[in-house]
């Protein structure tokens, strides 16, 4: 529950940065970047192995 | 109201309390876990203060950390952008430690407060790393207005901030920004030098002294433009910091000639006149900022924080040059302080709590004395329960014997009152000596703190005396003021004495004071008031009714590498590792014959490394 509340207002921090910014691009390449890092650390618990390959 | 701060994941990671306001309690995190300069989160430090301040598991009003993860991310990607494909190796470095830990700071500290069985505070906040260093200066000093500047390595995107403050509002208005950083380019130097960038920055300061400035105009020329904003542009071509994990490259190395000192290696002059000149441009822009801040802001007075703001020769310099009447910095002026400037910024600029400034006297700082103390009752138990042997003596009987055994040329280690916050041994956790002896200042080098000979010792001195030994700094609590030592007090050296090796240089006798008197004649101040320390004043009292001299060297109580001791375990193995001879534990006295031989497994090179 932590982690969830957490990464939401992460997202929500980085559209607000985006949104006053006008910097989309940015904030798009950290969702993704967010996105990235969000599957290799479920990877990372559902089958550990995985994560040997980062 | 309860604020708890937080600084971490750079360097000097750090956590400070206040309480309704008022600064209760703060503590770097490497003073619990013994690794200097610890950057991880300071859950020691965190928990400390609340239990310090006394904070009711539902009491916790606000959590603020000191900068926004999320915008220095955004200056990382922007930098990659910027510099691809070169840094791609940086890049895969630093963006995943952001993913991991850096972005998630926020849940890391609520999942400590959790654990400790905190409830979670009501609020999270994160102003911008300079909000925070020029809170830190303005917030706690002693007026009620001021100039403000803050200078670091890099925040978000700022490195250099200049602003001002008035009563219980600051704003930021002019600043520097990354790559162009007076910081960085400091640290530059530190690399190319030999020394570690983040920690070394004062040995390169202290190094100064001993060579020339003869790379002044190279740097000036070739390195960066200073303008008379005291804003600087950078060259970023001979720099390494933007694409890679070095501060200097190839071309940097080529401008001075060669590659960078290894470190540990002996120093020469090369490093000597390196040190001189960039110091010099140092002074130049911190001068010439000093100026703008004073003529775009009007105040009389100034207030300073970030890194830059230790470079106590420069803060020398411009307060000596009368651009304001007074300056007051930071004393923790690194990031720690940030834990602590950031809570005051919530409480006065985010909540709109005003200042007090009938406790504006001398500052709101205590001292700095803000981390764990140690009673009378507590020291009894830990030499009771480890056997060792020790004297319990009265303030005033204390004192005289220590005045007599210092008299003698005996070192002493003192624990007395809370923990200093910040990088500098204010007397609280000091080791003190005789400046008039000739020998001190080798011995302390090599037997006791067994640093590198080239580095001098600072001096404490009773404020009231300061003027019989300095020539225009006559207030300095916080040992960041150097001014030079008394003309009438100075034996003239020869001039040829740069040729001496530097061994022999440093230790030709200088003043009355030598072993507190540089190879320029120069001092890095620290004056006692009844005020900030009235115990440490009794001592230098007692010093000066023995030998008609008011001053002593103060220097931190720990070994090379090591962080200042915090606990009286602590100060008990530091004293039996060094050359110390009396230990001071607040009214227990220790001296080394009485004590039984000491084993260890491990040497203190082992334990801390080499800084």
């Amino acid at each position: 529950m932590l982690h969830l509340t957490w990464f939401f207002r992460i997202i929500r921090d980085v559209a607000v940065y985006g949104w006053k910014n006008r910097s989309f691009g940015l904030a798009a390449m950290i969702l993704v970047l967010l996105g990235i890092g969000l599957i290799i650390g479920a990877a990372a618990v559902s089958a550990p192995w995985i994560y040997t390959l980062f | 109201m309860n604020i708890l701060g937080v600084s971490a994941l750079y360097h000097d990671s750090a956590a400070a309390l206040i309480s309704n306001g008022e600064i209760v309690a703060a503590a770097q995190e490497e003073r619990f876990s013994r690794k200097k300069h610890d950057e991880r989160l300071p859950l020691g430090a965190m928990t400390w203060c609340l239990e310090e301040g006394g904070v009711p598991k539902d009491g916790l009003d606000a959590v603020v950390f000191f900068d926004k993860p999320l915008t220095k991310l955004t200056r990382m990607l922007e930098t990659y952008g910027q510099v691809a494909p070169r840094g791609l190796k940086s890049f895969m470095a630093g963006v995943p430690i952001w993913l991991k830990d850096k972005g998630w700071v926020g849940m890391q500290i609520e999942k400590h407060l959790r654990r400790i069985g905190y409830q979670k505070p009501a609020k999270f906040y994160f102003p911008e790393h300079h909000q925070s260093h020029a809170a830190s200066a303005f917030f706690p000093s002693p007026f009620e207005e001021a100039a403000i500047i803050t200078a670091d390595g890099v925040g978000e995107w700022a490195s250099t901030s200049i602003g001002k403050g008035e009563g219980n509002r600051m704003e930021l208005t002019v600043e520097g920004r990354f790559p162009h950083s007076i910081g960085l380019l400091y640290s530059a130097f530190t690399y190319y030098t030999g020394f570690k960038v983040n920690s070394g920055e004062y040995k390169l300061m202290g190094l100064a002294p001993y060579g020339e400035p003869v790379y002044v105009d190279r740097i000036k020329e070739k390195l960066m433009r200073i303008h008379e904003d005291g804003s600087v542009w950078l060259d970023m071509s001979y720099f390494g910091f933007l694409d890679g994990f070095r501060m200097t490259n190839e071309k940097f190395d080529a401008l001075f000639g060669g590659p960078r000192r290894k470190g540990e290696s002996e120093l020469t002059k090369k490093e000597m006149d390196l040190a001189k000149s960039i110091q010099v441009v140092t002074e130049e822009i911190m001068l010439k900022t000093a100026r703008y801040a004073r003529a775009i802001t009007g105040k009389r007075n100034l207030v300073m924080a970030g890194g830059v703001a230790l470079n106590c020769v420069a803060n020398g310099h411009i307060l000596r040059e009368g651009i304001f009447d007074d300056v007051w910095i930071q004393p923790a002026s690194g990031d720690a302080g940030g834990a602590l400037g950031a809570a005051l910024y919530v409480w006065h600029q985010a909540l709109g709590k005003p200042r007090d400034m009938s406790k504006a006297k001398p500052d709101f700082m205590c001292g700095s004395a803000l981390g764990p103390g140690f009673t009378n009752e507590q020291v009894k138990a830990f030499v009771e329960s480890n056997g060792i042997p020790a004297t319990f003596m009265p303030d005033e009987q204390r004192n005289a014997f220590l005045a007599e055994n210092l008299a003698n040329e005996k070192v002493v280690g003192l624990l007395q009152g809370k923990c200093e916050f910040g990088p500098r041994a204010l007397g609280f956790r000091s080791i003190l000596a005789d400046a008039r002896s000739e020998k001190m200042q080798s011995f302390l080098n090599l037997a006791t703190k067994f640093r590198e000979s080239f580095r001098p010792f600072a001096p404490i001195c009773l404020k009231e005396h300061a003027h019989e030994f300095f020539e225009k700094i006559h207030d300095s609590p916080y040992m960041l003021l150097v001014d030079q030592v008394k003309a009438s007090r100075c034996t003239k050296g020869t001039a040829d004495e740069h040729k001496l090796g530097m061994v022999e240089w440093v230790n030709r006798s200088r003043s009355d004071v030598p072993a507190v008197t540089h190879v320029d004649y120069s001092a890095r101040i620290q004056t006692v008031d009844r005020d900030r320390n009235a115990r440490l004043h009794d001592i230098l009292t007692a010093f000066h009714q023995r030998t008609g001299y008011p001053i002593l060297v103060n220097t931190s109580f720990n070994v090379r590498s090591e962080p200042i001791v915090c606990t009286p375990s602590d100060a008990y193995r530091c004293f039996m590792r060094t050359g110390i001879d009396i230990l001071v534990l607040e009214n227990y006295v220790l001296t080394k014959p009485e004590q039984p031989p000491w084993k260890e497994t491990k040497s203190w090179q082992e334990e801390f490394g080499l800084d």
